[in-house]
């Protein structure tokens, strides 16, 4: 499994929401705070799937709702 | 066997999709890019599916200038039956209605999103199977009769349509190799509770996102085709989303991958022909793949190409 950065997972963000405005987003802005819709959501949890080769379960979806969190999560699979 | 002429059956009344997505606190930007449709048409509740049929069957033999007599086969791709009840089925009460011969033989097949693929190949085996000449494949669904307009999720999304496509050797538009998958590990995420429609969203974004690009790769392969050698991807149009989110997975040819369902929405398996309806006179178009998903969940990609 790839270790995933803030770095990497505000490019996937970049790229699924491309009208949000990045400097608005800390490691520890919840995604509920901002812009991203659940589409958008979907499409960025699909890229961290895809990147870190793991399954994000619906029960775990709250563990994902920020960039510090994702990290998190991915270094705990 | 080869596709020789579709039309389609649209309702005439159509929910305001706008109003309905603001009421959602959904704006009109959102709606036009994630979502799609900004009408929904809905069948007449004096009508059922097999009236769907019919119509759509009775103004394909008018377009094409055969008689409904000469059809030798019906087949419907349906899961919702007239009224509350599944049986008899949508085909026999369409037979019934437009009083063809007991020698026209006619089934359902149970199918959502992927059931127009998998439909052309069932009835395409079928006629050559047992030399039938002229065939009817009807897509008719209607998912109002099942939608809960309070599911954020599901009543923004589904309209009402049938189709019917009529398969026989003249047609231009040759029925070609195909692949159908099935998963039934992730039946769940779409389904019926107490005749009521239920989706996960995020599950069946992720499925079509992942499995309906790698299976697209796998038939251009096995026809020994590159994505720059089909005109379009005519795929199941399930949201503006997951249209989008398919297409980005083939950077080089996104602009090839139709986005057609402002006046319609998901019309379940009725969204492929009714992209393809258009398209069938279209002489710069020489080959195209089909892909349906959904329900099952299961999917099918297909290649089609213009042999007249």
């Amino acid at each position: 499994m790839a270790d995933i950065t803030a770095e990497t997972i505000r490019q996937f963000i970049a790229s699924v929401a491309p009208d949000l405005d990045l400097n608005a987003l800390g490691d520890d802005t919840s995604f509920d705070d901002i812009e991203l819709d659940s589409i958008d959501f979907f499409n960025l949890l699909l890229e961290v799937q895809t990147y870190c080769e793991i399954e994000i379960p619906d029960n775990d979806l709250d563990q994902c709702n920020s960039v510090e969190k994702i990290i998190a999560y991915c270094a705990s699979q | 066997m080869n596709i020789h002429t579709i039309e389609s059956f649209i309702p005439s009344y159509c929910i305001d999709n706008v109003a309905r997505a603001l009421q959602f606190g959904i704006q009109d930007q959102a709606l036009a890019t994630k979502i799609g449709p900004r009408k929904l048409p809905v069948l007449d509740a004096a009508l059922e599916p097999s009236d769907m049929v019919v119509q759509s069957v009775e103004k394909a033999c008018k377009s094409a200038a055969f008689d409904t007599s000469s059809l030798q086969a019906l087949v419907v791709v349906s899961q919702n039956g007239d009224g509350a009840e599944t049986i008899p089925h949508v085909s026999a009460i369409a037979h019934g209605k437009l009083s063809l011969g007991t020698d026209v033989l006619a089934f359902d097949v149970g199918l959502g999103c992927s059931g127009y693929v998998y439909g052309l190949v069932i009835l395409s085996g079928l006629m050559k199977q047992m030399g039938i000449e002229r065939a009817a494949l009807v897509t008719a669904d209607p998912y109002s009769r099942i939608i809960n307009p309070e599911d954020r999720s599901t009543s923004l999304l589904f309209g009402d349509a049938a189709t019917t496509t009529i398969l026989d050797p003249t047609g231009k538009w040759q029925v070609g190799h195909a692949i159908l998958q099935t998963d039934g590990s992730k039946r769940d995420h779409i389904k019926t509770v107490a005749r009521t429609f239920e989706m996960n969203g995020r599950q069946v974004f992720s499925f079509a996102a992942t499995q309906v690009p790698e299976q697209i790769r796998q038939l251009l392969t096995e026809v020994s085709l590159t994505e720059q050698d089909i005109d379009q991807y005519c795929i199941h149009q399930g949201s503006g989303a997951i249209v989008r989110a398919i297409a980005a997975k083939f950077p080089a040819v996104s602009d090839r991958f139709p986005c057609e369902m402002a006046e319609t929405g998901n019309t379940v398996s009725s969204s492929i022909p009714l992209l393809l309806q258009p398209r069938l006179n279209d002489e710069g178009l020489r080959k195209l793949v089909l892909s349906g998903f959904g329900i099952g969940l299961s999917w099918g990609s297909m290649l089609i190409e213009r042999v007249g």
